[in-house]
C-alpha cells in the first residue's frame, strides 16, 4: 500500500474512525498494532515474518539486558540486529563479491529485503542502547511491537526513540481539534511536496525532460552547468520527496494523536555543514550522532580522534544508504566536510578576521549549498566512473559552454527551487507579521484558497504511482 | 445558556471554516476547470493543417488515380497486419515518426509514402500483386529506444512475416532520448521484454546505447523497488484491486476523469509562455546534443545487429529537412547526420539512402495564421500529399529493383 495512494487514505481514515471509538488504552494499542502488521503486510507477507522475529527477539533480549545491562550483552543485541540487517541488505553486494559457481549464489540471491528493514532495525538498535544506559524504559511486548511497526514510519520512518514514543501510547487517547487540522495540513504539504515538486523535477514535464533522465540516459558528455542543474536539481528532488513523504507519515500519526520526530527543518536555509545536517534527515543524522559518534568520540580528547571518529560515522552514515563506491565516498566525504568546518572555526576563532555580517551569512550559505549539492553527485552516480565524470565536467571551464539537457530541465529547475526559496521567505514573513491580529485573521479568511490550490495541483499533476526516491535505502 | 450554544456554534463554525471552504473550492473550481477544458492531449499541440491518414476517401476515381484494387491495398497498409499469415507475401515495415504517419493540407485522395509504396509496388509486379505487404509500424514523435522496441515487437508478433525494414530517420528525434509507456507495454505485450534484455545483454560494446534503453525502460531499478512487485501475497493482490476499485469510483467526479486533459492543458499553457517569453519559435535552432546523439546512434546500430541477427534486409533513409532559413536544425547537426548514418550503414551493409533535400520548399506549409501559439510559423516536420507521393517515387527508384530482387533470390529472409 503506497503511501501516496488512495487506499492509504481509506485505511488512515478507517482507522482512525475505529480508534475515536476506542476508549481502553490497550484495546487502541491492539488496534493500531494489528492495523500495522495488515499494513507491512500489504508490501509482502514474509517481510511480516523477518519484522515479527526481530520485535520478538529484541523484545526478549532487551529484557535480558535490562536485569544485567553489560557491554557484552548489548554488544550480543546490537550484533543481532546487524546480522540481520546484514543478511537482508547486503546480500546482494556479497553475490558480486563471490566466486562464480559458488554455492551461496542461488540462495543469496533469493534473500528479499524487507521494506523499511534498515529504519526499523536502526529503532531496536536505540532500544538495546537506551535500556544498557538504564534509562528506565520498560515497555509491555504490546507496546514494543508497536513501536518497531507503526505503519506511518515503518517503511521509511522518521527513526523514532522508544522513550518518546512510550509516554504517548500510555496516555489517554485525546486527539485535539489542532492535532487534527495540524495532521491533515501536514499530510497535505506532504503530498504536494511528493506528488507535485519531486515529480516536476525527477520526471520532469515530458518523458526524458527531468533529472532521472539526465544522470541515467546519458554516460557522458555533460558540460559543467549541466552537472550543477543536475546535482541542484537531484538534492531539491530528494529534499521534496523524503520530506514531503515525512509530513505525510508526521501528519498521520499526529491524527492519532501522536507527535513523531521531525526529519526535516529548512536545511537548504544552512549556513554551514554542521548545520545542515542537523536539519536534513535529522531522526538519522541524530541516531548516528547519539549512538556512534558520541559513543565513540568520548573514548578520546584528541581533536584528530573525534575528526576521524566524525569522518567514520559519516562513512557509516553512507554504507548504511547502500554498499557501493559512491554511496561510501558521499558519506566520507560528508565526514570531511564537517571535519573540515570544524578546524575552519577553530581557526577563525584564533585569527581574527572581521566581515560584514550579513556578506558572511551570504558567503557561508552560498558555499555550504554548493558542497552540499556537490555531494549529491555522488549520492546519485551510478558508480564512482560516473561521479568521476561528472566532476571533472565541473573543473573544466570550456564545458561550461556546453548543454546536453533540454532546455525544459534548466527552465523548470530554476523555477521550482527559485519557487522553493521566494515561498521560504514569504512564509517566515508572514510568520512575523502574525502577531498583529488583522494579518492573522486576513491569512486565516484566506487560507482556503491556498489549500484547494494545493488539492487541486495534487489531483492534476501527481501521479499516484510515482517512484518514491528514498525508498531504495 | 442560550449564550453558551451560540458561542459554541460560533467556535464550530471557525473550526470547520478552513477545510469546509477549501473543499468547497476545489469542487467548484475543479467541476469549472474539467467542464472547460475540452481537449485532447495527444492533438493538442500540434499544427493544426496536418491529418493523420485513416484511409476513408479512398477508393478507384477518387482523384488519386488508383483503381479499385490498388486503393484496397493503401488502405490495408493502415490496417492491423494479423499475427501471422503463411498465404500473405512477405512484410516490409515502414517505420518512422509522425512524419511518416501526417499528411498537410490533405486533400482527398492523398496518401502516405507507405500507401504510395505499396501501390507502386503492385504495379511493378507482373500480375499486379505486390511482392511486399507493405506493413505501417510509425508513431509520432518516435524515437530511436522506441524505433528499436518497435522493431523487435513486431518481428515477434508477425512470427517470420518480416523480411524488410524501411526506417525513416528524423534528426529531431535524435536529441532525446525518451521512451513511452505505451511502447513498452507493446514490448511486454507481445512477449518479447526478454528479447530485449537478451539483446542488451550480448551487445555491451555499445554501452552509450545499452545504457540509455536500460535506463528507459526501469532496469537496475533498486530492489526495494521490484520487491513488492515480486511478493505475490493474496493481501497485496487485493490491496491492487481496492486501489483499482477507489480510482474508477473517483472518476467519477469530473475533474479527477479529466486529470491527464487538465495536466496536458496547464503544460501547453507553460510552453506558450515559455514560447513568448525567450521569443522560442518553430525556427529556433535546436541543436541536437552530443551524448543524446551518440546514444542514439548506438541505439540505432542495436538496431541493425539485431535485424540482422533474425535475417531481416535494412533500408533506411534520412528524413527530408524543410530547405528554408532560418531553420531548427543547425548546419552542423545536419552534416553529422549526413555522415555518421551513412557510415553506420556502410560498416553494415545496409542501404541508406539521403534524402534531406528531397522535398522542395512548396511541398511544406507553416502553421495557420488562426493558431494562437504558433500563427504563420513554418513546420518543419511534416509535408503535404504530393511530397509523401514524390517520396515513394524517388524510394521506388533507388530500391525498387533491390526490394524485388531480395524477395525473389531470398523469399522471406527471417523464415
Amino acid at each position: 500500500m503506497s503511501i501516496q495512494s488512495l487506499t492509504y487514505l481509506l485505511f488512515t481514515l478507517v482507522i482512525w474512525l475505529i480508534a475515536g471509538r476506542v476508549r481502553e488504552t490497550r484495546h487502541r494499542l491492539v488496534l493500531l498494532v494489528a492495523a500495522s502488521y495488515f499494513f507491512y503486510a500489504t508490501w509482502g507477507v514474509g517481510f511480516l515474518a523477518v519484522l515479527l522475529v526481530s520485535s520478538l527477539l529484541n523484545y526478549a533480549w532487551g529484557r535480558i539486558l535490562r536485569r544485567h545491562p553489560t557491554a557484552g550483552r548489548l554488544w550480543v543485541g546490537i550484533g543481532l540486529n546487524l546480522l540481520i540487517l546484514c543478511v537482508f541488505k547486503y546480500a546482494a553486494a556479497i553475490v558480486g563479491i563471490l566466486p562464480a559457481n559458488s554455492p551461496l549464489d542461488g540462495f543469496l540471491k533469493s534473500i528479499v529485503m524487507p521494506v523499511g528493514i534498515s529504519f526499523w532495525t536502526f529503532q531496536a538498535i536505540s532500544y538495546q542502547f537506551d535500556v544498557y544506559r538504564e534509562e528506565g524504559i520498560n515497555p509491555s511486548l504490546l507496546e514494543f511491537c508497536l513501536y518497531m511497526v507503526f505503519w506511518p514510519t515503518v517503511l521509511s520512518g522518521p527513526v523514532c526513540r522508544l522513550r518518546d514514543m512510550l509516554a504517548q501510547f500510555r496516555r489517554p487517547y485525546a486527539p485535539t481539534w489542532g492535532d487534527v487540522a495540524a495532521g491533515t495540513h501536514r499530510i497535505l504539504v506532504g503530498l504536494f511536496m511528493k506528488g507535485v515538486l519531486a515529480q516536476i523535477l525527477g520526471a520532469g514535464l515530458n518523458s526524458g525532460e527531468g533529472v532521472a533522465a539526465g544522470f541515467d540516459r546519458i554516460t557522458q558528455g555533460w558540460g559543467g552547468a549541466d552537472v550543477w542543474f543536475l546535482a541542484v536539481g537531484y538534492g531539491f528532488q530528494l529534499f521534496f520527496d523524503f520530506a514531503g513523504y515525512s509530513h505525510i507519515v508526521i501528519g498521520t500519526a499526529r491524527l492519532f494523536g501522536i507527535q513523531l520526530s521531525e526529519n526535516f527543518a529548512r536545511p537548504y536555509f544552512s549556513t554551514t555543514p554542521s548545520v545542515f545536517w542537523t536539519r536534513w534527515h535529522m531522526s538519522l543524522s541524530f541516531w548516528i550522532r547519539d549512538y556512534v559518534f558520541l559513543s565513540l568520540a568520548t573514548m578520546r580528547r584528541d581533536i584528530w580522534w573525534r575528526n576521524g571518529v566524525l569522518i567514520f560515522a559519516m562513512t557509516l552514515f553512507g554504507l548504511w544508504h547502500g554498499a557501493t563506491g559512491p554511496l561510501v565516498a558521499w558519506g566520507l566525504y560528508q565526514g570531511v566536510l564537517l571535519a573540515g568546518h570544524r578546524q575552519i572555526e577553530q581557526l577563525r576563532r584564533r585569527v581574527n578576521c572581521p566581515w560584514p555580517a550579513r556578506l558572511e551569512t551570504a558567503m557561508s550559505w552560498g558555499i555550504t549549498f554548493c558542497l552540499i549539492s556537490l555531494g549529491w553527485i555522488l549520492f546519485r552516480s551510478h558508480d564512482l566512473n560516473q561521479a568521476f565524470i561528472m566532476l571533472r565536467a565541473l573543473v573544466t571551464p570550456h564545458s561550461y559552454w556546453r548543454l546536453v539537457l533540454p532546455p525544459n530541465f534548466y527552465i523548470v529547475t530554476l523555477l521550482v527551487i527559485g519557487g522553493y526559496f521566494v515561498y521560504g521567505g514569504i512564509t517566515s514573513a508572514l510568520a512575523r507579521w502574525q502577531r498583529y491580529a488583522r494579518v492573522a485573521d486576513a491569512i486565516w479568511l484566506l487560507s482556503p484558497v491556498y489549500y484547494a490550490a494545493a488539492m487541486l495541483l495534487i489531483v492534476v499533476w501527481s501521479k499516484q504511482e510515482s517512484l518514491f526516491v528514498y525508498f531504495q535505502f | 445558556m442560550r449564550k453558551g450554544i451560540k458561542h459554541r456554534l460560533i467556535v464550530t463554525l471557525g473550526k470547520l471554516y478552513v477545510p469546509a471552504t477549501s473543499l468547497l473550492l476545489v469542487f467548484l473550481v475543479g467541476n469549472w476547470l474539467a467542464a472547460s477544458t475540452a481537449i485532447d492531449p495527444l492533438t493538442v499541440a500540434q499544427n493544426p493543417r496536418i491529418r493523420f491518414q485513416k484511409g476513408e476517401d479512398l477508393g478507384g476515381g477518387s482523384g488519386s488515380g488508383l483503381s479499385d484494387a490498388e486503393a484496397r491495398l493503401a488502405k490495408a497498409v493502415l490496417g492491423d497486419k494479423g499475427s501471422a499469415a503463411p498465404d500473405k507475401p512477405p512484410q516490409l515495415l515502414y517505420m518512422g515518426n509522425s512524419q511518416v504517419l501526417g499528411i498537410m493540407d490533405r486533400k482527398k485522395g492523398d496518401m502516405l509514402s507507405a500507401q504510395w509504396l505499396q501501390v507502386l509496388l503492385a504495379r511493378q509486379s507482373d500480375h499486379g500483386h505486390p511482392l511486399l505487404d507493405v506493413r505501417l509500424e510509425s508513431l509520432p514523435n518516435l524515437s530511436m529506444t522506441e524505433f528499436l522496441m518497435k522493431l523487435i515487437a513486431a518481428t515477434q508478433y508477425s512470427r517470420g512475416q518480416v523480411s524488410v525494414v524501411l526506417g525513416s530517420l528524423v534528426l529531431e528525434e535524435f536529441r532525446f532520448l525518451r521512451v513511452r509507456d505505451e511502447v513498452q507495454a507493446l514490448l511486454e505485450k507481445v512477449g518479447a521484454r526478454n528479447t530485449l534484455m537478451k539483446l542488451l545483454a550480448g551487445n555491451s560494446d555499445l554501452q552509450f546505447g545499452v545504457h540509455a534503453v536500460e535506463a528507459g525502460l526501469g532496469v537496475g531499478a533498486s530492489d526495494d523497488e521490484r520487491a513488492p512487485g515480486a511478493s505475490k501475497a493474496r493481501v497485496v493482490m487485493r490491496i491492487s484491486q481496492v486501489e483499482d476499485l477507489l480510482q474508477l469510483a473517483v472518476n467519477r467526479i469530473p475533474l479527477f476523469a479529466r486529470r491527464s486533459d487538465l495536466y496536458a492543458g496547464t503544460t501547453l499553457a507553460y510552453y506558450h509562455f515559455r514560447n513568448r517569453l525567450l521569443h522560442v519559435t518553430s525556427a529556433t535552432a535546436r541543436p541536437v546534443p552530443e551524448p543524446s546523439f551518440q546514444a542514439n546512434l548506438e541505439i540505432l546500430e542495436l538496431s541493425l545487429r539485431y535485424a540482422q541477427s533474425q535475417g531481416l534486409r535494412v533500408i533506411l533513409y534520412l528524413g527530408p529537412i524543410r530547405p528554408i532559413q532560418p531553420n531548427r536544425n543547425t548546419p552542423e547537426d545536419i552534416a553529422r547526420f549526413r555522415k555518421d548514418i551513412p557510415m553506420l550503414c556502410h560498416r553494415y551493409n545496409v542501404t541508406c539512402l539521403d534524402y534531406t533535400d528531397l522535398i522542395p520548399s512548396r511541398l511544406w506549409t507553416n502553421y495557420p495564421d488562426w493558431d494562437v501559439a504558433a500563427g504563420g510559423q513554418p513546420d518543419f516536420a511534416h509535408f503535404t500529399g504530393a511530397a509523401h507521393k514524390l517520396l515513394a517515387e524517388q524510394l521506388m527508384t533507388d530500391v525498387g529493383p533491390l526490394l524485388t530482387n531480395w524477395v525473389q533470390v531470398g523469399g522471406s529472409p527471417q523464415r
